[in-house]
């Protein structure tokens, strides 16, 4: 049985900064300034998610605690998230504990992951979610509040505290937020939903166990041979987990400067993955020497291989997710994954399960 | 019963509450584990084997 916040209310101070302390001493804070989850607020975003209250969202590990609707709207109140996105804050967690992310893992290992939020369709534009120029935050929109809600959820919720149950060996700046919007205007392919089978009309968002994005610098390029150079030699590294982990996906955030040179040459989405998915390769000499070798199952093909082999960075193209985010400028960026998890990509519905078209502003 | 290097301590108790089982014995090894030697490894297994044992039949630490 899940306990409602009625039946947990507990005093707390009014004062912001005595709130503030209090909170870190409970240990609700990423340390950060934290707004004061009192019952009135939390009630106003229940009442803006268009759910139940005590609706179980998810469950939380690595205590596996119930996510009910009220506990997710007191993490989003107190993360500064407006209340009218509490529907893409649940859909994301609700994203995340499908068992292909791997959220046991990600919460818990010494990696460096967090919970990166894509959101790609209309509901981006309603929440007031930035897609183009810094994107990654910080920024006067709510991309930076939808995912600290998130990442609040999933410490607060499931215990995930820093140095205690979140063993990451150096933490991370991604791990206070990182959420984002897709750029789809400027996108010479169809949104990332589309090209997954989602409806154009649909919003939906994408969640991956995550590093922060890798800067891609490439000021010269005109054609796109010198262009994805750039990008697979960034890619290809071996301190990343996606080198070694197979059966893990990446994502490619092509800022629009440099995904226009790939649409005026006219290379599709699948020309991209299958370039970087050939490109992107390290040295079977160089990647057997280090890293990780030897602590996963290398795949049978690989037995045998010669000091020249190519190992790539994902097992197939479709494993690299590629989109448009951010603005001017030639600067890209990659998302190397936990490797031990994958991404996945979910409808934002509502309580019904329908698609949800509009928030309630 | 779990087995884990001393800084994963509090993360196994975690865990295992969450799991529904808070009485699951724990037995904690020296860290760091990766960088030692097969000898070294094996005279940490012999340090630990008896609470190993301990935890399986369920018996009080000793």
């Amino acid at each position: 049985m899940t306990a409602t916040i009625a039946e947990v209310l507990v005093d707390g101070p009014e004062d912001v900064e005595e709130f503030n302390r209090w909170a870190m001493e409970n240990r609700w804070s990423d340390g950060l300034p934290l707004l004061p989850p009192t019952p009135q607020r939390v009630a106003q975003f229940v009442r803006a998610s268009g759910r139940d209250a005590g609706e179980v969202v998810m469950r939380v590990p690595p205590n596996w605690a119930d996510a009910t609707v009220e506990k997710v709207a007191a993490n989003a109140v107190m993360a500064g998230c407006p209340a009218y996105c509490l529907p893409i804050v649940i859909a994301a967690l609700q994203a995340l504990a499908h068992p292909a992310c791997n959220l046991y893992g990600s919460q818990a290992t010494t990696h460096c992951c967090t919970a990166m939020v894509m959101v790609s369709g209309p509901l981006a534009a309603q929440a007031g979610m930035q897609s183009g120029s810094g994107a990654f935050g910080p920024g006067l929109h709510s991309n930076g509040a939808i995912g600290r809600a998130v990442r609040l959820a999933l410490q607060n919720i499931g215990g995930a505290y820093a140095g205690e149950a979140d063993r990451s060996t150096q933490g991370g700046p991604a791990k206070y937020t990182f959420c984002f919007a897709e750029n789809e205007a400027e996108s010479p392919w169809a949104p990332l939903r589309v090209d997954l089978g989602f409806a154009p009309e649909d919003s939906t968002v994408t969640v991956l166990s995550a590093e922060g994005p890798h800067n891609i610098n490439d000021h010269v390029s005109d054609e796109p041979r010198g262009l994805l150079l750039t990008f697979a030699q960034t890619i290809a590294t071996m301190g990343k987990n996606n080198a070694y982990c197979r059966n893990s996906d990446y994502l490619v955030a092509f800022g629009p400067e440099h995904a226009a040179i790939l649409g005026r040459h006219g290379w599709s989405r699948r020309d991209v993955q299958s370039y970087l998915y050939e490109r992107a390769r390290i040295p079977y000499r160089l990647w057997s020497a280090a890293g990780m070798i030897g602590m996963l199952p290398m795949p049978h093909h690989f037995t045998g291989a010669d000091g020249d082999f190519m190992v790539p960075m994902s097992d197939r193209p479709e494993d690299v997710l590629l989109f448009v985010a951010g603005g001017p400028g030639r600067h890209s960026s990659w998302i190397p994954s936990i490797g031990i998890g994958r991404s996945h990509t979910a409808r934002i519905e509502d309580a019904k399960g329908e698609r949800l078209t509009q928030l309630s502003r | 019963m779990l087995i884990c290097t001393t800084p994963f301590t509090a993360m196994a108790h975690i865990e295992a509450a969450g799991m529904g089982m808070p009485d699951l014995p724990v037995v904690t090894v020296p860290h760091p584990l990766a960088d030692r030697t097969a000898e070294q490894v094996g005279e940490m297994a012999a340090g630990a084997i008896e609470s190993v044992v301990d935890g399986l039949l369920r018996r009080p630490p000793r």
